[in-house]
């Protein structure tokens, strides 16, 4: 198996709150890796650790390594050796459990960051778009309102609007944080399939906050629990129908 | 929606006594406005000249200067305003931020009277030496206008600056955007309301003050024709005439330009207003 | 980097440079020059310091009379604007239907964009219709002065006031109310202390506008050399108002030095006005945020 990101006795704190504590674990490329705990058990610390956003809140600090691979070669995401900031979050694309357009335009949702970040203008922004658009299945949904503010859409089409986006900038990992947890049956069930139709292409981490979900869309389950990893196993490995209760208790 | 509570009659009547003055103030400004409209007949107080020997009362000029020197220190101070605001989110040297933020704080409990008594022993004879003239003029004001109306406008747009940046931050960042072409590409966009409030704001304001153009202006009844030349406001114009003496037409004059003066600030109150409105409403 | 970047970070670096730059020089400035005005004699000249004080004796040669003066206004002003203000808020916030609060709002919003000389202008249109009518021998006085600058500083103290009871959590309000709380009794009892700080911390603020205030005081009765302030209906003289007539009609660079001590008072004045209602606005953000961060 191939990793895509390893971490190395990671500990991550806030202030001086230990929220992940020495965390070993390596995700594998070209798959989906759930990442289950209760609230506070740190999912969502590890997932923006790997493109570095807990860096944008004041009082963080981290010990450890943990690296992502990006064009073939292992970096880690802090320190020296480093990409910048910029091109790591664009190579490691990052979708929200709110959906969270910028307010603007649905067609500058997608040409701004294509323009400040990867460098594409013009009439090839706006092929990557209708590409990125047909990816999430939204195209005919948004094409004859490309104008109109991304705030108009629904929570689905704008939780697809924004793995779009993602997925514009080309990135080889992507990490998604409760992707449907903001909404309805029939909408999560979209991107539900959209998430499995990605992984052939993508390297996919995602916090669940559904184990059933995570058992429909995921290869690996992750269980953390207080800033510790309790279990990584496949999915084959996870018990059916009335063996689950206790299972879960003992890894959540 | 809980139904209106029944209050107690002394803040009911409290409240009705509040309202009462406040409209008393208006009806009694411009009342004396509209007799002053209606008594100068004759005396030309839309006039372009102000010459009380020769019987001519014109407030035009004072008109015109209010209004031009109003609006060319709202363009200086507003871009700085702006500047402000952004250097405040920059994130690039917090410390320097928090500088800022305090200087601003402090320059809004300055006393107007403390910047023209210093502009009067620095940038006027800076000026003066400079550019020639008395150094009492258009330009002079303007500057020290500008600079005493930044602190109120940025913090109107640091207020709106700051909700925006929360709101979008974490999703630029996500994006791999700088904090710049964050401020820049996204925020700054969507703060158009704010930036046009901030303005009609510090238009009032800059049209409002009485002790910068007084002590700094020059106070010449007449229309610049350049920056260096002396102008007098329609403030400066209240507190000059009013510390002479009441004749009729001068009087007049007063009461005029109090109208105008009162109808400006209610304009822009109501703007300001609206446009706060409709931005709490989107 | 693109151009419309460039443009606003070149604007933003000049911006924050230009305005402390200009502020230190300013403060240097004042400093430099006012600083050896700060003397014994500043306040009262050469006149025994206890009859100054009490105004049996005339300074000729201090700014104790602008002192007196502005210290009189400030304690005349908040006796008439307190009551009024605080109340009218705590009706707002509280007691107020929606259209009341839409039309008593406009009229707060519309009387705090007045420009202060057109408030000096009411009180002298008042006291010239007064004069026809009801008081043939009124005139501009400290009365009439503290009236206008009262009417002038009364918009921010509502709205301080309102914004600090609307700021207290909803809980708070709700609390009381399941405790069997009258809404006056919550009012007393529970909000208003709750709130007492933010609404101090507003009073403090319109205390420095008072002080500061030149424009309204110039067309209510302040003076060049009235003295001490000899009584409510008298003419006064007030700091502000010093600094203003010296800076224009300094005679000698005894009096120039004087006029800025007067400033460097003025300014520690409203600084400490300022400090004080930032101390008390912080004291209240922490009370309600302090648990959690």
């Amino acid at each position: 198996m191939i990793p895509c990101a390893v971490a190395e006795k990671f500990s991550a704190f806030f202030g001086s709150r230990p929220v992940l504590s020495e965390i070993s674990l390596s995700f594998s490329e070209k798959s989906v890796t759930a990442l289950l705990g209760r609230s506070g058990s740190g999912k969502t610390t590890l997932l923006r650790s790997l493109n570095g956003l807990n860096d944008h809140f004041a009082g963080f600090r981290s010990t450890g390594d943990l690296s992502v691979r990006l064009g073939g070669i292992l970096r880690p995401v802090r320190g020296p050796d480093a990409l910048p900031a910029s091109e790591l979050r664009r190579r490691v694309g990052m979708v929200f459990q709110n959906p969270n357009p910028l307010p603007l335009s649905i067609r500058r949702n997608m040409t701004l960051p294509l323009s400040l970040v990867a460098g594409t203008e013009g009439e090839e922004a706006e092929g990557v778009m209708r590409e990125a658009f047909v990816k999430v299945g939204l195209w005919p949904e948004v094409s004859h309102r490309l104008d109109r503010p991304a705030a108009e859409l629904s929570g689905g089409q704008q939780q697809r609007l924004c793995l779009a986006r993602a997925v514009a900038l080309k990135p080889e990992i992507l990490l998604l944080d409760e992707p449907t947890a903001s909404l309805d049956y029939l909408a999560a069930a979209g991107v539900e399939e959209l998430i499995l139709s990605l992984k052939e292409q993508y390297s996919i981490i995602m916090v669940s906050h559904s184990f059933a979900q995570a058992r429909r869309v995921a290869d690996t389950l992750v269980f953390l629990s207080d800033g510790r990893v309790s279990a990584a196993l496949p999915v084959s490995d996870v018990p059916l129908g009335a063996d689950i209760g206790p299972f879960l208790e003992r890894y959540l | 929606m809980p139904p209106p509570r029944r209050s107690q009659l002394w803040i009911r009547s409290l409240a009705l006594g509040v309202g009462g003055v406040l409209a008393s103030v208006f009806a009694f400004i411009m009342f004396s406005a509209l007799e002053a409209l209606a008594r100068g007949r004759g005396l030309s107080l839309f006039g372009n000249l102000w010459s009380p020997g020769a019987g001519q009362f014109g407030i035009m000029p004072m008109i015109a200067a209010s209004l031009l020197l109003s609006l060319s220190a709202l363009a200086l101070g507003w871009t700085v305003s702006l500047g402000c605001c952004c250097a405040l989110h920059l994130r690039t040297c917090p410390r320097l931020s928090k500088l800022l933020m305090g200087i601003l704080r402090f320059m809004t409990a300055m006393p107007t009277v403390v910047y023209g008594f210093a502009a009067v022993f620095l940038l006027v004879p800076l000026i003066r030496s400079a550019l020639g003239g008395s150094g009492f003029c258009w330009f002079t004001a303007g500057v020290v206008l500008a600079l005493q109306g930044v602190p109120t406008m940025t913090l109107v747009m640091d207020g709106a600056m700051a909700s925006l940046e929360k709101e979008t931050g974490i999703t630029s960042a996500a994006l791999g955007f700088t904090p710049l072409q964050h401020l820049v590409w996204v925020v700054l966009p969507s703060m158009k309301p704010w930036l046009f409030s901030a303005a009609v704001l510090g238009f009032g304001r800059a049209m409002g003050d009485t002790l910068i153009p007084t002590m700094l202006a020059g106070n010449a009844p007449q229309f610049p024709a350049s920056p260096l030349d002396s102008v007098r406001t329609l403030t400066a114009h209240i507190s000059l005439v009013l510390s002479s003496d009441m004749g009729g037409g001068e009087h007049l004059s007063l009461m005029l330009s109090g109208g105008i003066l009162l109808t400006i600030s209610l304009l822009v109150s109501l703007t300001v207003r609206y446009i706060s409105f409709r931005g709490r409403r989107r | 980097m693109r151009c419309r970047e460039r443009v606003i970070l070149v604007v933003s670096l000049v911006s924050g440079f230009l305005v402390c730059v200009s502020v230190f020089i300013l403060m240097a400035f004042l400093l430099r020059r006012g600083l050896p005005a700060l003397r014994g004699d500043l306040l009262f000249g050469n006149t025994p310091v206890m009859e100054a004080i009490l105004g049996l004796k005339p300074v000729w040669d201090g700014i104790w009379p602008a002192m007196a003066g502005t210290l009189g206004l400030l304690i005349l002003t908040m006796s008439f604007a307190i009551i009024p203000g605080v109340g009218c808020g705590i009706f707002l916030a509280c007691y107020a239907t929606p259209r009341q609060k839409e039309g008593l709002g406009l009229a707060v919003d519309l009387l705090a964009g007045i420009p202060s000389i057109v408030m000096g202008l009411f009180g002298f249109i008042l006291i010239l219709f007064l004069r026809r009518t009801f008081l043939p021998r009124g005139t501009t006085c400290m009365l009439l002065a503290s009236f206008c600058l009262a009417l002038l500083v009364l918009p921010s103290l509502i709205a301080s006031t309102v914004s600090s009871l609307e700021g207290l959590p909803e809980e708070l309000s709700l609390t009381a109310e399941a405790l069997g709380f009258s809404q006056g009794q919550a009012l007393r009892h529970v909000l208003l202390p709750a709130a007492g700080n933010g609404i101090l911390s507003g009073i403090m603020l319109a205390m420095g506008r008072t002080a500061e205030d030149t424009a309204v005081i110039m067309l209510t009765g302040v003076v060049a050399n009235a003295g001490f302030p000899a009584g409510l209906l008298s003419k006064f003289e007030a700091l502000p108002f010093f600094v203003y007539y010296t800076a224009a009609q300094y005679a000698d660079q005894q009096e120039l030095t004087r006029g800025f001590g007067a400033i460097l008072v003025l300014l520690l004045l409203s600084g400490g006005l300022l400090l004080g209602s930032w101390y008390l606005q912080r004291k209240l953000e922490l009370r309600w945020r302090g648990e959690r961060g």
